[in-house]
């Protein structure tokens, strides 16, 4: 069950809003129960008050004798009111509260009796207070009435005293033992009737009519009121009250438990909440988890199962003393064209798998595969020493390594370099490796500043951005070497020489930067730029010109076409460029060259042999090309005056050139010994130092004579 | 009980009778659509009473011993005044009606009285727009027989009549004459005070009428025996108030005395066995007529 984010958001907030809920409704309820609980109390207490209040004034009204009886009225009035009211409460509406409601039920009902029972007592009351006013008014009257001195009259007065007498105490102290006595005078009272006419008999008769209605009266007045002060009201409110208090108390206990419900309602939507935090907690370290084999599959290598060169750049910075050995197998590239690509995967595979075996469990190492067929070892070291030992080790268990592969044996040898430059590690074992390499015998090379080729690869970066930018800035330029004839047939030559300029004035030979420049491929844009040049001065001088072509400025079809281009421009003076052939570079495809001689010389340009005797000089070839001219090298020609050895060689080259028809230049003439030497030989021109130096611009009209007589001198 | 008892003094309270308050609270929104009903003859079934027909203006009853119903037909029961009825503990002359509201029952469906069905009251007057709006406005619904009962119950209410001498006397602010003084004291020595006694003077408890000397029993009499058919009951009433008692004549409940001396020197006879002499009448006469308060504001115009 995954679920999003968001959904897991909402979620874990109805969880909390439902805890917060629950948590606000138990609150809620345990409140409520609490506050009706106590309104409750109150009330019953209310009742109570009332009801001793109304028992107070029911005592009153017994007592007094002019008693106003809207008070028992206005109090039952209360406690009736009050009691409906109780009924129609809510909180006892509930099935918990059915025994409260009962006994709440049981004293209405009762309270009706009463109040019943209060009626009829006030009639009694009433009825026994009006007696209570006329007996004596009537005795008061009697005074009047009847005569004491007489005896008849005497005798009523005095029962009438009796009477007034029995009768207050039979009313005062509500004991019905006195009407016996009080119905004794009424028969007496009976029997003196007759004797009495007139008013006095009426006054008689009205007092036994009250006296009648009292004693009719009075054992109802003092049951009724006997009953009114044992009413059980009292009783049943107590009742009333424990019923409400154990109801309440089993009510609380189901709150309580209703609470501890909530409680755990509320607690297990907090749970919700953890378990979700949980879970994006998991899931991220299952993504953390991911991200770590991604980048885990970013720097491995996929067929060997060694670490690759990104980890090897990530991780070479972790060691305090790095130790670096690369591991080249020889000639891979051999195997995987000879036994084909699967055998040469199973080879590189192989071959991981024994790196990382062959090596001591004690050192901290880890093996990367960092090329093709190339392996690297990265170790904590601390002394030069254990790395050569570590190196050599590797080289002499892999030396006679022959892997066995299906049922073949292949036969792998190896180069080992290595270094510990901290700051330029795999440069530098890189190096070491080259080295290794390049010399036959020491497959294992530690590095050191001697093997290291940095300086030469920089200074090969340099010259060849010197080319770009002084081909840029327009800063190559010929210079130009005068070449004299011997004899009076002859004409005046110029050989262009290559030379970058800088603005300071310095200048930069061709010796220092054409072979960088022909590895760079730029040595035909070179003597492009110095043909086009040589062109033009030679629009403005009649004299001859060579220029240098080196056997690779043609062999690209491109720069072969723009010289063939700028020759077919300049057709006044392309007649009189000498194109000179480097006889020491090695020739590789000599028809390319025929085929662009026959095509220079149909723009009359001729063709020299530059450095003629210092390779394998080939005749043959020679006579094949349809040369014009030949420069002898300079190295038989700088000590001719004095070694026979050279001597004889030039002279026979001469006898060659006498024979084939070819012109002949001696170059490197320093010094008038050599001069006049090469002159005695027969050569047709002269150049060198002795001769002239090479310089931006052509001899004067003026220092023409002057060299020319130093060759005749 | 503070409605009644609130605001007198202490010193009141010990005598058996008190003043009526000045004011009493009542909904004047509701007593003046219980006015309305309680003059309005629509209550009874042929429309030739109302309330008022037996309730005066002037004194909340009557002139004749028994009311005259509808269609002329003669009620045996001296109508009871309608003035104070808010302070008695009951309503009726048996106290059958226990409030002012289920009072209003008791007339209306009284087939000798107004002889209306409650469906037929509450349809009537539900076809008048007034009282179809005043109801749903004071009531929210349209008129039923229990808001009816209650709006003319509010509007009785209203119905006190404060300011009689003898209430100025309790607080106070008048003194009475010797003979309405003797009247008062006489009052109290008879015996009179036992029954009558509290705000109303009465009204707050049944007595027998022929407590000494029987009175004559019919059974057509509106006695508690009515009620609860107990032997003892017979010719027992709730005792009536005093208030007003000049006016209100003839008096008893069959109206059978038709001056305030006959019915002094008759429940002197009864209740008392006593026959009084002229003085005597004289001054409870005196007394009796101090008990005339004001006529309720109310019942005298239309109301504000």
């Amino acid at each position: 069950m995954r679920r999003h984010a968001g959904e897991r958001l909402v979620l874990a907030i109805a969880a909390a809003v439902l805890g917060v809920l629950l948590f606000l409704v138990g609150y809620t309820i345990l409140q409520n129960y609490f506050t009706a609980s106590a309104t409750m109390r109150t009330r019953f207490q209310n009742l109570l008050t009332d009801l001793y209040a109304l028992d107070k004034e029911l005592l009153r009204s017994n007592t007094v004798l002019y008693y106003n009886y809207d008070r028992i009225h206005q109090l039952s009035k209360a406690m009736e009111e009050e009691t409906r009211s109780l009924l129609d409460h809510s909180s006892l509406q509930t099935h918990e509260y059915r025994k409260t409601r009962e006994e709440l039920e049981r004293f209405h009902r009762n309270l009706q009796r009463f109040f019943d029972r209060i009626e009829t007592f006030l009639t009694l009351n009433a009825s026994l207070k009006n007696s209570t006013v006329y007996i004596p008014t009537l005795q008061l009257r009697a005074y009047r009435i009847f005569d004491p001195s007489r005896r008849q009259d005497r005798e009523v007065l005095l029962l009438l005293s009796r009477i007034n007498a029995t009768f207050f105490l039979a009313r005062n102290a509500l004991d019905t033992d006195f009407l016996d006595e009080l119905r004794h005078y009424g028969e007496e009272l009976e029997q003196l009737l007759p004797h009495h006419p007139g008013p006095k008999r009426q006054l008689l008769t009205t007092l036994r009519s009250h006296l009648q209605q009292f004693l009719r009266i009075f054992p109802r007045y003092t049951r009724i009121m006997r009953e009114l002060t044992h009413n059980g009201l009292v009783r049943n409110l107590h009742r009333l009250n424990d019923r409400f208090q154990r109801e309440a108390k089993r009510e609380l206990s189901t709150i309580k438990h209703i609470t501890i419900l909530f409680l755990l309602l509320y607690l297990s939507s907090l749970g919700v909440i953890i378990y979700f935090i949980f879970r994006t907690e998991r899931e991220n370290r299952a993504l953390r988890l991911l991200k770590r084999q991604l980048e885990e599959n970013l720097v491995t290598d996929l067929l060997t199962g060694l670490r690759n060169r990104r980890a090897f750049e990530l991780e070479k910075t972790a060691y305090e003393q790095p130790a670096l050995i690369l591991i080249n197998i020889n000639r891979f590239k051999h195997i995987n064209e000879f036994y084909g690509t699967s055998i040469g995967d199973r080879v590189l595979r192989e071959v991981a798998h024994r790196l990382e075996t062959l090596l001591p469990s004690d050192l901290h190492y880890r093996v990367y595969r960092i090329g093709g067929d190339e392996y690297a070892l990265l170790a904590d070291l601390h002394t030069a020493a254990d790395l050569k030992s570590l190196a050599c080790h590797f080289y002499h268990r892999l030396e006679t390594l022959e892997l066995p592969i299906d049922d073949l044996l292949i036969d792998l040898s190896f180069s080992i370099g290595a270094s510990q430059e901290k700051d330029r590690l795999f440069e530098t074992a890189d190096m070491a490796l080259k080295y290794a390499k390049s010399s036959s015998r020491h497959q294992c090379r530690i590095y050191n500043e001697l093997i290291d080729t940095r300086a030469e690869i920089a200074r090969n970066v340099r010259t060849v951005r010197q080319i770009h930018e002084a081909l840029g800035e327009d800063r190559l330029i010929p210079y130009y070497q005068p070449i004299l004839p011997l004899n009076e047939k002859g004409v005046i030559k110029y050989e262009a020489l290559a030379r970058i300029v800088f603005d300071d004035g310095s200048v930069l030979e061709p010796s220092t930067f054409i072979r960088i420049a022909n590895e760079a491929k730029l040595g035909g844009r070179i003597t492009l730029r110095i043909l086009r040049k040589t062109l033009k001065t030679a629009r403005l001088h009649p004299y001859h010109f060579s220029v240098n072509l080196a056997a690779t400025d043609i062999a690209n079809e491109e720069d072969r076409t723009r010289i063939l281009e700028l020759l077919r421009e300049n057709p006044e003076s392309s007649g009189r460029i000498t194109f000179e052939f480097l006889e020491s570079e090695e020739i590789q495809d000599y028809e390319i060259i025929e085929e662009f001689i026959n095509e220079v010389k149909r723009y009359g340009c001729r063709i020299a042999i530059d450095d003629f005797g210092s390779g394998y000089s080939n005749f043959e070839k020679i006579l094949k090309m349809d040369i014009d001219a030949l420069k002898i090298d300079g190295s038989l020609i700088k000590r001719i005056d004095h070694d026979r050895h050279s001597e004889l060689i030039v002279k026979t080259i001469l006898d060659f050139t006498r024979y084939a028809g070819i012109e002949t230049v001696a170059e490197y003439v320093h010094s008038r010994p050599v001069l006049e030497k090469v002159r005695s030989l027969g050569f047709d021109y002269v150049q060198g130092f002795f001769i002239g130096t090479p310089s931006p611009r052509l001899l004067t009209e003026r220092e023409e004579p002057s060299a020319n007589r130093r060759i005749e001198a | 009980m503070g409605i009644i008892l609130g605001g007198e003094s202490c010193l009141l309270a010990t005598e058996p009778i008190l003043p009526i308050p000045r004011t009493i609270h009542y909904n004047r929104d509701k007593a003046r659509l219980g006015r309305r009903l309680f003059f309005d003859p629509r209550l009874s079934k042929d429309g030739s009473i109302a309330c008022v027909s037996c309730h005066h203006p002037k004194n909340g009853a009557d002139s004749i011993p028994g009311s005259v119903g509808i269609s002329g037909k003669k009620g045996t029961i001296n109508t009871p005044t309608v003035f104070n009825s808010v302070f008695n503990f009951r309503q009726m002359w048996n106290g059958h009606a226990r409030t002012l509201k289920e009072q209003v029952h008791m007339p209306v469906h009284n087939p000798k009285e107004m002889a209306m069905e409650h469906e037929h009251v509450t349809r009537r007057l539900r076809r008048i727009p007034y009282y179809r709006e005043a109801f749903r406005r004071l009531y929210g619904h349209p008129p039923d027989f229990d808001t009816l009962s209650d709006a003319i119950a509010e509007f009785e209410k209203s119905l006190i009549t404060p300011g009689c001498t003898f209430d100025r006397y309790l607080r106070h602010e008048v003194s009475l004459s010797p003979e309405e003084l003797r009247g008062y004291k006489l009052f109290k020595r008879l015996g009179c005070v036992t029954c009558h006694n509290g705000i109303n003077i009465g009204g707050n408890s049944y007595q027998k009428m022929g407590l000494i000397h029987p009175y004559p029993w019919n059974p057509n009499n509106p006695d508690r025996y009515a009620l609860t058919h107990r032997e003892e009951d017979k010719n027992v009433y709730k005792v009536p108030s005093l208030r007003n008692i000049a006016l209100t004549a003839p008096y008893f409940h069959d109206g059978s005395a038709p001056t305030l001396r006959t019915a002094i020197k008759r429940m002197a006879h009864y209740n008392l066995g006593s026959e009084l002499s002229e003085e005597e009448l004289d001054a409870l006469v005196a007394f009796l007529k101090t008990l005339t308060g004001e006529p309720p504001s109310t019942m005298k115009r239309r109301m504000p």
